[in-house]
């Protein structure tokens, strides 16, 4: 172990016995000694029966308090980011620099906060001997069912020798980030329905692909595709001599289709069963962006992050976009407006057309929104496309 | 449309209200149950029973002064202690189980006790009136026992303090001892010594042991408050931070 790399105990706390038994303990002291005193002839067995209780609780509590002073934090090792509904094991290594005498007994004890919800009554793991000079490591298993920011930490480190007067507790500040991702949902196989006709890509008007146009794949041909787009060498393997392929592009700098998420907050006072809509819709929005990058489409996502900030978020078929989109989601609150978002649905569906899916949080559509080309999908939609949870 | 989709998830249109309605709840490991699995550890723990047999056995020579006291000049004190002897190490096993089978566990130390007073008996030259006899044992039992349930009660949330009372027990036996019986320990004062080290002896193998017990006893999951909010078809934990023991 390095030294350099060790954190000592920001502050030891100590908790002294229940001070019923150690006022019983005291006046039984001087209750023998009194006794004893006027008994010269006993006199050794007096001064026996009263020091050994009295060495060995002032012994005891003196070790306890330097094997506390001698615990050394080696640190903590956990993921910095996970899927709700996911476990992780942590683990945090202590190491007793002490010279002489090992630790018996230590406890020790994370402290978990996720938003408002704080717990720091985590069981206790036990380290039943860390030897002088050495370390040992405890584990939890944790699983997090709160998105957004976990914090882990401080440490705690309590030692209590049998018979001692006091309980040290060495507390380390080291605090760490986990960042929890929506939870992982998977979709129905039949979910791309919701892209029947709704596919801004469908349909070429040109023939031949512009110069900002990418290859992205081939297809089978179809009668009237342009014969210059052909696929050769596919064409050649094909075991049909009449079958061809045709080569795909596609405007990298345009998305497929737009994406919008309603983070508008109630305004019939039922609030809990709104955030339970929420939760349900950041979760599939997060799986119908995956989903939609299997297929190696570009989506353009828009919600309202604050009263007067809109966050527009272009996810392309990549795993950093991909993790960007989740982390936004992870911070999404119930901080919008219906002005806004209305705005921003008829800004979409006048850029997008059809290609538009709005994910609601009401159990029905409002009449300006019936009238839009755009697919809405309310709470009542949800649970049919979605499968099941992904979690180990 | 609705009619069919409550037949497609019929869970999601059943579980959503009771999980709306999930508010706070009490955590799984409180500390009542943590003192209630601790104290059934203790109470089966042998090697925690031989040690306060050992205490016990310890504190009952200094009482009767390594054999140096008169049982028949001394019938009431050799008898007292001799019951508190036998009673004190079968009093935590019995505290266990007396809460669920709490008359047989009582007659089990009345039995006891009254064995220990018909020995007591026994070798008394006076013959004492028997009702008397009975009554000594039955107030001595019952005065351990109830001593022995109110430490159980102070010891659920401090288990240490077993230590410490069981200090102070020996402790008061001795003052005892020295105040009134001092020409009768002169006698035999190495002998007194090595029954008083046993005797300290099993309070630290009781103070281990206990320790150990805290151990073994501690909980193996931590639960938040819920967060009440449960993504949809997960629906087995309501809470925000879960974790557990390896």
């Amino acid at each position: 172990m390095n030294a350099a790399e060790l954190e000592p105990p920001i502050r030891i706390e100590t908790t002294l016995a229940p001070p019923i038994g150690m006022a019983a303990l005291g006046a039984a002291l001087v209750l023998a000694v009194i006794a004893g005193a006027l008994h010269p002839a006993i006199r050794a067995l007096v001064v026996f029966a009263v020091a050994f209780p009295a060495l060995w609780i002032v012994v005891v509590t003196a070790l306890t308090h330097s094997t506390a002073r001698a615990l050394r934090s080696a640190g903590a090792k956990l993921p910095s980011h996970m899927h709700a509904m996911e476990s992780f094991r942590l683990t945090y290594t202590l190491a007793n620099v002490g010279q002489a005498f090992p630790a018996v007994g230590v406890l020790t004890n994370p402290r978990f906060s996720s938003g408002e919800v704080k717990l720091d009554s985590a069981p206790w793991a036990a380290l039943p001997v860390l030897e002088a000079g050495r370390a040992g490591t405890s584990s939890w298993d944790v699983t997090a069912n709160r998105r957004g920011v976990m914090l882990v930490g401080p440490f705690r480190a309590s030692v209590e020798l049998p018979g001692s007067a006091i309980r040290s507790t060495a507390v380390f500040q080291e605090v760490y980030t986990v960042n929890v991702l929506p939870a992982e949902y998977h979709l129905a196989p039949f979910v791309d329905t919701l892209l029947a006709g709704r596919h801004v890509a469908v349909g070429r008007y040109l023939k031949l692909p512009a110069a900002t146009d990418e290859y992205v794949g081939a297809r089978e041909y179809r009668p009237g595709d342009a014969p210059k787009l052909i696929h050769r060498v596919l064409s050649l393997r094909a075991l049909d001599p009449d079958q061809f392929y045709e080569r795909e592009f596609q405007d990298p700098s345009r998305e497929d289709l737009s994406l919008v998420l309603d983070t508008s907050p109630p305004i019939d006072g039922d609030d809990l069963l709104h955030r339970y809509r929420l939760e349900k819709a950041i979760c599939f929005v997060a799986a119908l962006c995956r989903m939609f990058a299997a297929r190696r489409l570009t989506v353009r996502f828009v919600y309202q992050r604050a009263p007067h900030e809109v966050v527009m978020l272009r996810v392309r078929p990549l795993d950093s976009d991909l993790n960007r989109l989740e982390r936004e989601l992870m911070r999404a609150d119930l901080r919008g407006n219906r002005v806004t978002l209305g705005r921003v649905v008829r800004d979409e569906v006048r850029r997008y057309g059809a290609a538009v899916i709005f994910v609601s949080l009401r159990p029905r559509e409002l009449v300006e929104q019936q009238r839009l080309a755009m697919v809405t999908l309310t709470p009542d939609h949800l649970p049919v496309f979605t499968r099941e949870v992904v979690h180990e | 449309m609705k009619q069919w989709l409550r037949r497609a998830d019929p869970g999601f249109y059943r579980d959503e209200p009771r999980v709306l309605l999930a508010k706070a709840q009490v955590p799984r490991y409180s500390l009542e149950a943590q003192a209630e699995a601790r104290l059934n550890v203790m109470a089966a723990d042998r090697t925690l029973y031989f040690a306060t047999a050992l205490v016990a056995l310890g504190a009952f020579t200094i009482a009767i002064c390594a054999g140096a006291l008169d049982p028949r000049t001394n019938w009431l004190t050799i008898s007292a202690f001799a019951v508190l002897a036998v009673v004190a190490p079968n009093a935590l096993p019995s505290l266990s189980q007396m809460r669920p089978h709490g008359a047989a566990s009582a007659r089990k130390l009345a039995g006891v006790s009254l064995v220990a007073v018909a020995v007591a008996l026994l070798v008394s030259e006076h013959l004492h009136p028997i009702p008397s006899a009975v009554l000594l044992g039955a107030l001595t039992a019952g005065a351990c026992v109830f001593g022995v349930q109110a430490i159980g009660r102070i010891s659920s949330l401090h288990p240490q303090i077993v230590t410490y009372l069981a200090f102070t027990a020996l402790l008061v036996v001795c003052a005892y001892t020295f105040a009134f019986n001092a020409a009768a320990a002169a006698l035999r004062v190495p002998a007194e010594i090595v029954a008083l080290a046993v005797a300290y002896l099993g309070i630290c193998i009781m103070a281990g042991r206990i320790r150990r017990a805290e151990f073994v006893a501690r909980p193996n999951g931590g639960l938040s408050i819920p967060q009440s909010i449960v993504p949809l078809l997960e629906r087995s934990h309501d809470h925000a931070v879960i974790c557990w023991l390896i």
